[in-house]
């Protein structure tokens, strides 16, 4: 399977490089790809909790940050 | 005597009249024995009228209203290299300035009695690199340390994926970072996410067409210092079209190193479909 392809500019010489990942930045993207799936995770969660606790409460969000502001 | 009558062609068989022997033939250089007896000879001189006088060599001529000495002797040359100028020295002599060396500007010296050529001292931007963002990273390396502050410009960034982040790294270094800190738009301070490396500007790129594409400015600090001053200022816009501009600023720290290089990268597995990256050093 290719590695994605990335860009390198030296901008000493102005020579652009356009390759594949190194298997060490492959590893790096990879590990960044999982916590990106874990950041959006958590932020769904939150923004479910949020919905059940407005709908709970019986309130909409603006109604919520005008008891907030 | 009269005045000159500037030139004529005369005809073949024309009256010569005292006018004309008076106005043009009359008009040469009078010789005198000096200026004595050029003042008792010619009682009314006319503006232009010439004269030589033999005790002081010298020519004369008449502005309108005195006699005048014609200047004769010219200046000698005192350049001697391609690049070389001319300036008055002290009694108005010439003297040569030798050209300077590249990027040097023309000033004046400390006492203020010549010019000079200078490195300048400071001030001014100086474009360093454009660069096309491509593919899942974009990195500009290599970056010169010879000027104080960097300031990079994005503009017309856009991915080929919705909902990403567009991250910004220095060095590319996980462990020498301070997480950033997002001003938004409507004033609520926000601690930005720690992606992984060395982030210090990031903001949310929604933008598969170029049609909401982002746009930033980011500066750092005494980048060319490894000493933890590296403070870096971000400021982010894009075109939103549900809440039209989206803007928002934020402010992180990086240390340890001298920063070379710069990383933009994205959140998510996808790639840059467009956008463009100016790195200007700033004396």
């Amino acid at each position: 399977m290719s590695k994605p392809i990335v860009r390198i500019h030296n901008i000493e010489t102005n020579e652009v490089i356009d390759r594949e990942m190194t298997d060490i930045e492959f590893v790096n993207y990879q590990a960044k790809l999982n916590k990106e799936i874990e950041r959006q995770a958590e932020a769904n969660a939150k923004a479910q909790a949020k919905a059940k606790l407005l709908e709970r409460l019986g309130i909409t969000a603006d109604e919520a940050k005008l008891l907030l502001a | 005597m009269a005045a000159g009558l500037g030139f004529k062609d005369f005809a073949t068989g024309e009256v010569l009249t005292a006018a004309d022997v008076d106005g043009y033939l009359m008009q040469g250089v009078w010789v005198f024995a000096d200026a004595a007896a050029r003042d008792a000879a010619v009682t009314s001189p006319q503006e232009g009228n010439f004269a030589y006088l033999k005790d002081t060599n010298v020519t004369t001529y008449y502005t309108g209203s005195v006699w005048a000495n014609l200047d004769t002797t010219g200046m000698t040359n005192p350049m001697t290299t391609t690049g070389d100028t001319i300036y008055s020295s002290s009694g108005s002599t010439p003297a040569r300035l030798g050209i300077g060396t590249a990027g040097q500007v023309l000033q004046v010296n400390s006492g203020a009695t010549a010019p000079e050529w200078a490195t300048p001292a400071g001030g001014g931007m100086t474009l360093l690199s454009t660069t096309t963002l491509s593919g899942a990273t974009t990195t500009i390396s290599a970056i010169s340390g010879s000027y104080t502050d960097l300031q990079v410009v994005i503009y017309g960034a856009y991915v080929s994926a919705n909902n990403q982040t567009f991250l910004v790294s220095l060095n590319a270094d996980a462990d020498e970072h301070d997480n950033s800190y997002i001003f938004n738009s409507d004033g609520s301070l926000s601690a930005g996410a720690d992606y992984n490396v060395g982030n210090v500007g990031f903001y949310s790129i929604d933008d598969t067409s170029g049609a909401q594409a982002l746009s930033g400015v980011l500066t750092i600090y005494n980048y060319a210092s490894a000493d933890p001053k590296n403070y870096v200022c971000s400021a982010w816009m894009r075109n939103d079209s549900a809440s039209n501009n989206r803007a928002n600023s934020s402010w992180g720290r990086y240390r340890g190193a001298a920063v070379s290089s710069i990383l933009f990268d994205i959140s998510g597995a996808t790639t840059f479909s467009g956008g463009t990256v100016l790195v200007y050093g700033v004396k």
